[in-house]
């Protein structure tokens, strides 16, 4: 246990005392979140917003002095009201000038209400020619006093829309810790490198403890991101944290041992830090930009998907999100921790295997 | 009692032999030191006897322990220095010593060994800003600081200062004052000379000759040697006018000269002289083991 922590104070100590290790872990996330909430925390993902419905309607209406349905209409406020003749509705219909024509005629006690639109597909005429038929034949049941059978009640739940930096603070923990478990992993190919595991191999300690204590490490500095990120996101855009401590703690450990696994797998290939890098640069940059950690797989044509569902981080970006914002996601959260685990126990397999200690 | 216990050691690497069938004994108190110019399988048979490297045939013990096995015990009872200096770049000299003093079961006082090897001055300074002198010197206090039986020594003066060398060779001389074995690994004749109590020269992985190195230097010349520069034209004519001397060297424009009779020889030297010889650099000593290893290989060591 003392070699344990001897040995893992020393990591922290050569880490922490790296400059470049403290840019690229803690501060360039930081940035990250910074940028893209200046641009984009008042925007929103289409898909991800439920907004009011606060449009009103332009109505062109035609209709005789003694039409009750007119007076109907003008008692609903979203109907924007124009009274005119019945050509010049039509004309403003024409011309694009209103949503509806609307001509009200009388024809032996009954009137004929005829709606005009246009049926192409941004109209939302169709939709208001509806609405017109419910309003009037609910009043005619109304006025006719007829026993009702059925009641139809509305539920509309109440979503708070998601801006785009919500969307996206999560993302960035998650990039966060990908690039903390895949370069992190580095440090030990330029230990070997440097022949300090050789050095180490020497005295009287287990290389268990070795390595064990740098995962810790690594494991440690996961959660300081973690904290960090969320800390900004919450103070400076309000990101709305809804997880329970417990559940982002875990998720975080989760995607950080998923990462580290990756990362000493890869970097077993390699025999300098120079082609470590560029190994992990392979990989990381892809899996980056099409993992949907930045925006919703929806964005993506539909021929990329089957790669997106094939990257760790896919699902780590997602769970996150949905654990961070209390939302629903892409996946479950089943199939996101399955997954998940399913990468570390094979990664955690490939790393034990292809290990190399010199 | 035998610290160390080699036979017919050997070693090769991707069919290049390094070490080509050595045996040799340490016993326990001893300082006992390999010499040979680099590439003579120095590295190799020490990395062999701590455990880094496995031989590919021949018997190795050390303190009991086939070194292979990489037993844990084995380990804490033996300090080693490399020669290359291997360590975390941004600990400091004082952390780096208290991250190994947590390795052992018995360390030594940090204060005291960084005393020891002169770096006193320099407790706060990490490793990456050390010189390579002060490099050298952490890596041997990491070697002391485990305050194991046997310590492991490869070339640990190099790339020292006079000073620093001088200081060094009494920390070990003070290591077998205490008790503890070392193996030393050198290409220093004079350091041998001065701190081996046997030697063992090898040369292309073979050991040329083992014993200690007065009985090697005895057993090799029962003469002296005189030393003065010499001109290339000159070669020739030193040795019909100098009938007393057994043997002449050159080495560049130096020539080595032994004889049994040095007043005859240079008597010889000085009526030479009179016919336009002029003696520069001249110098009479005992032979050394630097000699030694002349005579064995026909080179000099560097």
């Amino acid at each position: 246990m003392k070699i344990f922590f001897g040995l893992l104070k020393a990591h922290f100590k050569d880490i922490t005392r790296d400059k470049t290790v403290i840019f690229w872990f803690f501060l360039f996330p930081l940035i990250i979140v910074l940028m893209y909430g200046a641009i984009f925390s008042e925007g929103s993902y289409g898909t991800m917003s439920s907004g009011s419905f606060d449009q009103t309607f332009n109505l062109s209406l035609s209709a005789p002095s003694t039409s009750t349905a007119a007076i109907i209409f003008e008692n609903i406020p979203v109907f924007a009201i124009t009274r005119v003749d019945k050509d010049l509705a039509l004309q403003n219909l024409n011309d694009n000038n209103t949503d509806v024509a609307v001509i009200v005629e009388e024809d032996s006690g009954k009137e004929i209400v005829s709606v005009h639109y246009n049926s192409d597909q941004n109209s939302m005429g169709f939709f208001v020619a509806n609405f017109i038929k419910q309003v009037l034949t609910e009043a005619d049941l109304q006025m006719s006093n007829v026993t009702r059978r059925y009641e139809v009640k509305e539920i509309a739940k109440e979503i708070d829309s998601l801006r785009m930096i919500d969307y996206l603070l999560p993302g960035i923990l998650a990039m966060a810790l990908m690039q903390l478990g895949l370069f992190g992993s580095m440090q030990f190919v330029s230990y070997r490198e440097r022949h300090i595991t050789k050095r180490l191999a020497l005295a009287p300690i287990s290389k268990a403890s070795f390595l064990s204590s740098e995962v810790l490490l690594r494991l440690m500095m996961g959660l300081v991101q973690g904290v960090l990120i969320l800390s900004l996101g919450f103070l400076i855009y309000k990101v709305p944290i809804n997880g329970s401590l417990a559940s982002i703690f875990g998720i975080i450990v989760l995607g950080s041992m998923v990462f580290i696994s990756l990362g000493y797998f890869l970097c077993s290939f390699t025999h300098t830090s120079e082609a470590a890098m560029g190994v992990i640069q392979i990989i990381q940059f892809p899996m980056m930009f099409l993992s949907g950690i930045f925006f919703p797989m929806s964005f993506l044509p539909s021929s990329l998907r089957p790669i997106v569902k094939a990257l760790p981080l896919t699902y780590l970006g997602d769970g996150m999100r949905q654990i961070i914002l209390g939302v629903s996601g892409e996946f479950s959260m089943l199939t996101n921790v399955s997954v998940l685990m399913g990468w570390f126990v094979v990664t955690f397999f490939l790393a034990v295997k292809s290990f190399r200690w010199e | 009692m035998n610290s160390i216990v080699v036979k017919d050691l050997r070693h090769s690497y991707n069919g290049t032999v390094a070490v080509d069938g050595i045996s040799f004994n340490v016993a326990q108190g001893e300082i006992f030191g390999l010499l040979g110019p680099n590439g003579a399988g120095k590295t190799t048979t020490t990395e062999i006897l701590v455990g880094l490297k496995k031989r590919k045939a021949g018997l190795v013990e050390v303190l009991g322990f086939d070194p292979s096995d990489q037993d844990e015990e084995l380990k804490s009872r033996i300090g080693v220095q490399l020669q290359i200096p291997s360590l975390f770049q941004r600990l400091t000299v004082k952390e780096l010593l208290n991250l190994f003093a947590t390795f052992y079961p018995d360390p030594l006082n940090i204060e005291e060994v960084i005393e020891k090897v002169g770096l006193q001055d320099k407790t706060k300074t990490i490793s990456m800003k050390l010189s390579g002198g002060q490099l050298q010197r952490l890596s041997v206090a990491l070697a002391l600081v485990s305050n194991g039986d046997l310590i492991f020594l490869d070339e640990p003066t190099t790339g020292l200062d006079p000073q620093a060398r001088r200081g060094l060779w009494d920390v070990i001389e003070n290591l077998k004052k205490e008790g503890k074995t070392v193996f030393l690994t050198t290409h220093y004749m004079d350091e041998a000379e001065k701190l081996c109590d046997r030697v063992a020269i090898i040369d292309y992985g073979k050991v040329i000759a083992l014993s200690s190195p007065n009985d090697l230097i005895k057993s090799n010349f029962t003469e002296q040697a005189l030393e003065f520069d010499v001109e290339a034209d000159q070669k020739a004519f030193l040795h019909e006018k100098l009938p007393s001397v057994s043997k002449i060297e050159f080495n560049e424009d130096k020539a080595t000269v032994y004889t049994q009779d040095v007043t005859k020889t240079v008597a010889e030297l000085l009526a030479i002289t009179d016919n336009g010889f002029r003696l520069k650099s001249f110098t009479v000593r005992s032979a050394s083991l630097e000699d030694v290893f002349l005579k064995l290989t026909g080179r000099r060591i560097r």
